[in-house]
């Protein structure tokens, strides 16, 4: 675990922030503009 | 002379859907097996028999404890999934609503920063098992996740909304007369349930233990960095791959993908054996209100203790992504926070490359899966021609193949120049993976665009066309308007999952055009 961290874990875990921030908007955008509820979406 | 004239249009639609099916779903899996069947440059049975009488029993053990932990996975997420909807869609209490919107949370998190958070959170030296050892003064940590447990934990909890989405939409379309009948009747509370409730909410607790099921098998990121001595068969893929021995590569794909398409005719059976329709006034669910104060109480707590369960991993994810390189190694949490990667991330070119492949790879395969699902979808849906279950079965193949036999697959279809490939190598080009990602993909959009198709009735299409319009113009300015939540809805999670999927990544790229995960 100690030398996972060892690894730039950092880049990654921004890489899936703007992963999580793609998502969110995409769902957004598809509630707000289509109509589409996330569970649908998804 | 219209008939002439729509069996031409339906052969010259049918005619790119059925050569993208047979050049990249059907072609890539023959080659599979035919390599599955070299041995020692010798056709022949010799790799299956090996598979399954081997002395090791390797492989044979990782097939048997990728079906076992589909199966525990099944039944956790089942266990959470199921009461969670029930309590979610029949009863009443404050922030209910905050609370069920939040139970989707889990289907946000990329499966392999997921993992990384997991470990980060409930690993040996992980931050949630060191405070409570900080906390109470203990000599080690209470708990660690890792090993069969640990894929069990992140299985349920990123598969359990499976369960929680398609149950609960079951549960709303239950005619609430239905069970009142029974209650009228003389009926307790489970003899309704048993009786009444579960039989009509099967086909949807069916098709979430298939799905569950399938993409446990298809687990790539938890049994590898959760797990590492564990054997799965998507793993044992990956390191005959890595280790040279493609033909046991291939056979392993092929026995997978036996499992998995297995699963795929079941599923199409069982929901097609049985007629769970009723014949219902329209009348939604109702909720009743829980009036007990300490009940109350109770599930407001429990739904805020969830609710922050459930958004540890994403926080970990922030909380890492604002720690810069090498400042949190031993130490037991971290001390400094930046957005230095985020700035790496977009300033530095040999970081923001890949992140940039990474998204042009998804937009190019979400564009392809846009024009192709929805003329699939139209043909399968509003043209009738001969073998049109074959095209449906060669359209949902790709959903029930795991993403690492889709990666062998491209490797052995194109890795020497074929027809298919225009003459040229693709593996290990840039192209590679936005054909792995639009053929991993093509369900999607077929899928939510069929489910709007089969809802348009035929003579909005037909009086446009009786008016004198065109096909296309009737197309484009009839029908797809109509349809174009179904088109998006799929369209979308298409870019989610090519944006966030890492498997196909592992097994078909090189270095040079690999896109962001695996430069980290």
């Amino acid at each position: 675990m100690n030398q996972l961290r060892m690894f730039n874990m950092g880049q990654a875990a921004a890489y899936g922030m703007i992963q999580i921030t793609l998502i969110v908007i995409v769902l957004f955008i598809s509630n707000k503009f289509f109509g589409i509820k996330a569970e649908k979406a998804l | 002379m219209i008939k002439n004239r729509d069996t031409r249009l339906t052969v010259w639609l049918l005619l790119p859907v059925a050569l993208v099916l047979v050049a990249y779903v059907l072609y890539p899996s023959l080659r599979t097996f035919i390599e599955s069947l070299q041995k020692d440059g010798m056709i022949s049975l010799g790799n299956y028999q090996d598979f399954f009488v081997q002395e090791s029993k390797t492989n044979l053990e990782a097939l048997w404890n990728s079906v076992y932990i589909s199966l525990l996975s099944v039944l956790v997420s089942a266990l959470i999934g199921i009461p969670l909807a029930f309590i979610f869609n029949r009863y009443d209490f404050p922030g209910r609503s905050f609370f069920s919107s939040a139970a989707i949370l889990p289907i946000v998190l990329p499966s392999l920063v997921g993992v990384m958070a997991f470990m980060f959170l409930y690993g040996e030296s992980g931050l949630v098992p060191n405070a409570i050892k900080d906390l109470f003064g203990l000599d080690k940590v209470p708990f660690k996740i890792g090993g069969v447990s640990g894929i069990l934990i992140v299985h349920a909890y990123t598969m359990y909304v499976y369960f929680y989405m398609t149950v609960s939409a079951a549960i709303n379309k239950i005619d609430p007369s239905l069970e009142e009948a029974a209650y009228n009747l003389g009926a307790n509370k489970f003899k309704v349930f048993w009786k009444v409730t579960f039989p009509l909410l099967t086909p949807a607790i069916v098709a979430a233990s298939l799905l569950v099921f399938m993409i446990s098998m298809a687990s790539f990121s938890a049994p590898f960095f959760l797990a590492g001595g564990y054997r799965v068969l998507s793993l044992q893929i990956y390191f005959s791959k890595i280790n040279g021995d493609m033909e046991i590569a291939a056979t392993q794909s092929v026995i997978l993908s036996i499992v998995s398409i297995s699963f795929l005719l079941f599923m199409r059976w069982y929901q097609n054996r049985k007629d769970y329709r009723m014949a219902s006034k329209g009348i939604g669910a109702h909720r009743s209100e829980v009036k007990n104060p300490f009940m109350k109480w109770v599930m407001v707590v429990t739904g805020i203790i969830g609710v922050i369960i459930l958004l540890l991993p994403h926080f970990t994810i922030l909380l890492l992504s604002l720690v810069p390189d090498g400042t949190w190694t031993f130490q037991t949490y971290p001390t400094v926070f930046n957005v230095e990667n985020y700035r790496l991330l977009f300033e530095d070119p040999n970081i923001f490359k890949p992140l940039r492949n990474s998204l042009l790879m998804a937009v190019i395969a979400t564009l392809a899966n846009l024009v192709f699902g929805v003329i699939a979808s139209y043909v399968l849906v509003k043209r009738k021609f001969v073998g049109k279950s074959l095209v449906d079965i060669l359209v949902m193949i790709p959903w029930a193949l795991p993403a690492t036999v889709i990666g062998m697959n491209l490797i052995f279809a194109f890795n020497e120049p074929s027809v298919f490939s225009f003459g040229q190598i693709l593996v290990g080009t840039f192209w590679i993976l936005p054909l792995a990602y639009f053929i991993r993909h093509i369900p999607l959009v077929v899928r939510s665009t069929n489910a709007v198709l089969e809802q348009l009735d035929d003579s909005i299409e037909e009086a446009a066309r009786n008016l004198g319009a065109k096909w296309f113009y009737t197309f484009r300015r009839v029908i797809f308007p109509i349809i174009m939540p179904g088109v998006l809805s799929g369209t979308l999670l298409a870019f989610i999952e090519s944006v966030g999927n890492s498997r196909p990544r592992s097994c078909c790229t090189r270095f040079q055009t690999g896109p962001y995960p695996l430069k980290s």
